[in-house]
């Protein structure tokens, strides 16, 4: 007894899985591809929604996420903050996560926003993590001064110019929000939105872009997912950063996922439509 | 105290603050709005305590499991693991004025917890391509329609995909704007449905779900 070509595409080894995965990843690092890439409506959204802010407007950064995911979204919060700190206003951001304003100290170390002309303190500030979850999103939005009295960094507030601008919702243009949940812009529009009437911004993760696209345009003009909302963003503000390679290497990893989905649904109608009984 | 007592006070406690946040919402008052803020901010300072409860917990908890319970060869070099990370963590987090912001604990950061976080999620993400080749059959129009979207946006999602087909992008993102946004409104509009249910039975003191834990069998 033969066993059919589609019982055999139903039970291909585990290890040949890894194995081709591994290869189709490893392919964009040694060979990188560089494909155009088409912006997104969310991506020009979230862009222009910065570019047209007034002079002197403060944004707030929900400055959420963590480093197990941080592939997916670095290139978007490196690139954001360049064009950010290349425009004539004002931002702070606060941990709601843990890895919140470590991550953020991170990329502002890698950028260096000196060379962008900002001072520490007058327009751009680093706030600590606040514990709480949705209930710190809601404290700091009603009143901002009593969530922390020293930054990051360990510095009294009450030094920094920047620190008395920042009440609460009412002085805030804009809030941007990075998350790794595909519930955070249901929790931020309550928070900002519904009380507020402030627009948001998201950054999280592609596979969150399904949920998040719930509040697009009205609630949320704009959006980054994954790597390819930071690459679009490198590409449409001119700011190049790690997005094309990593852009490159997420084209060919999901490859393996969809080639082995579609050879697993031919093997399945295969050897229940196609097979002959002596070749099962 | 008995139980009745534990769960009565909880229970007026929540139904006294979802009614005065209620009228917090609908009724302008300044003094009831700094009330309400002040609570909150309370609430971000209690649950700054609770971090400190639950590394105390997950302290006690693996050294029960080295000193006192009678647990196999890998549980104890489990817990070996946890506490040589947490206390260096904790050390290194310490050993300078500048605490997380600082060279050491940020290259622990970039070079320990990152390696190992990302390590996870493509562990997660090799799971998704066996389960997608083992489990994902189209056995329904339903599952077709799962099948389909997703291999559809997928291709979206990687630039390769509108490059050679052009007429792709303006498919997916037809799909995903106005096909999922509906389905996925739908849901949203449930769980709202949902939170109202809840939030009446927590007006009303029926809620008990957020106070104890029922085991059940």
């Amino acid at each position: 007894m033969r066993v059919s070509i589609y019982k055999k595409l139903r039970e291909i080894p585990d290890g040949y899985l890894g194995v081709l995965s591994i290869i189709f990843m490893l392919i964009p690092i040694i060979y990188p591809m560089g494909l155009p890439l088409q912006i997104s409506e969310p991506t020009r959204g979230f862009y222009n929604t910065l570019r047209n802010l007034p002079e002197g407007s403060i944004v707030c950064i929900d400055g959420g996420g963590g480093f197990a995911s941080l592939d997916e979204f670095e290139s978007s919060i490196t690139a954001t903050m360049k064009v950010m700190l290349s425009l004539p206003i004002k931002w702070f951001a606060w941990g709601y996560s843990a890895d919140g304003p470590i991550l953020m100290d991170m990329v502002l170390k890698k950028i260096n926003p000196d060379s962008f002309g900002k001072v520490y303190g007058e327009d751009y500030l680093v706030l600590p993590y606040i514990a709480g979850g949705e209930m710190a999103v809601a404290s700091v939005a009603s009143d901002t001064h009593n969530v922390a009295t020293n930054d990051y960094y360990g510095n009294d507030l009450t030094q920094y110019p920047l620190w008395d601008e920042l009440t609460g919702a009412e002085d805030f243009a804009l809030v941007i929000t990075i998350s790794g949940s595909c519930l955070n812009m249901d929790q931020e529009t309550r928070q900002w939105y519904t009380l507020y009437d402030i627009h948001l911004l998201e950054i999280n993760m592609a596979c969150c872009s399904p949920m998040s696209m719930n509040y697009f345009p009205d609630v949320m003009p704009g959006g980054l997912w994954g790597v390819k909302g930071g690459t679009e963003l490198e590409v449409l503000s001119g700011f190049p950063g790690p997005g094309a390679r990593l852009s490159d290497t997420q084209n060919l990893a999901l490859m393996p996922f969809l080639v082995f989905l579609i050879l697993g649904n031919i093997g399945y109608f295969g050897s229940l439509y196609l097979t002959k009984e002596e070749d099962m | 105290m008995s139980r009745e007592v534990r769960r009565t006070i909880p229970l007026y406690l929540i139904m006294g603050l979802t009614i005065f946040f209620l009228i917090e919402y609908f009724a302008d008052i300044t003094a009831i709005t700094g009330i309400k803020s002040e609570i909150t901010v309370w609430g971000t300072i209690v649950s700054g305590f609770m971090l400190i409860f639950g590394a105390v917990l997950l302290f006690r908890h693996h050294f029960m499991q080295l000193a006192v319970r009678n647990v196999g060869q890998r549980e104890k070099i489990l817990s070996v693991i946890f506490f040589v990370s947490f206390l260096a963590f904790l050390l290194i987090g310490f050993s300078t004025p500048e605490r997380t912001s600082g060279t050491n604990y940020q290259w622990i950061y970039q070079n320990m917890y990152r390696p190992a976080g990302t390590a996870i999620t493509a562990l997660c993400f090799w799971w998704c391509i066996y389960g997608g080749y083992k489990v994902f059959t189209i056995r329904s129009w339903e599952s077709a329609a799962i099948g389909v979207g997703a291999v559809i946006y997928m291709l979206r999602l990687l630039p390769i995909g509108p490059v050679y087909v052009p007429a792709l992008a303006p498919f997916a993102d037809w799909l995903l704007s106005t096909i999922n946004v509906g389905a996925t409104r739908g849901g949203t509009l449930a769980i709202g449905a949902g939170s109202l249910v809840l939030g009446m039975r927590t007006l009303i003191g029926k809620e008990t779900g957020a106070l104890e834990a029922v085991q059940e069998g």
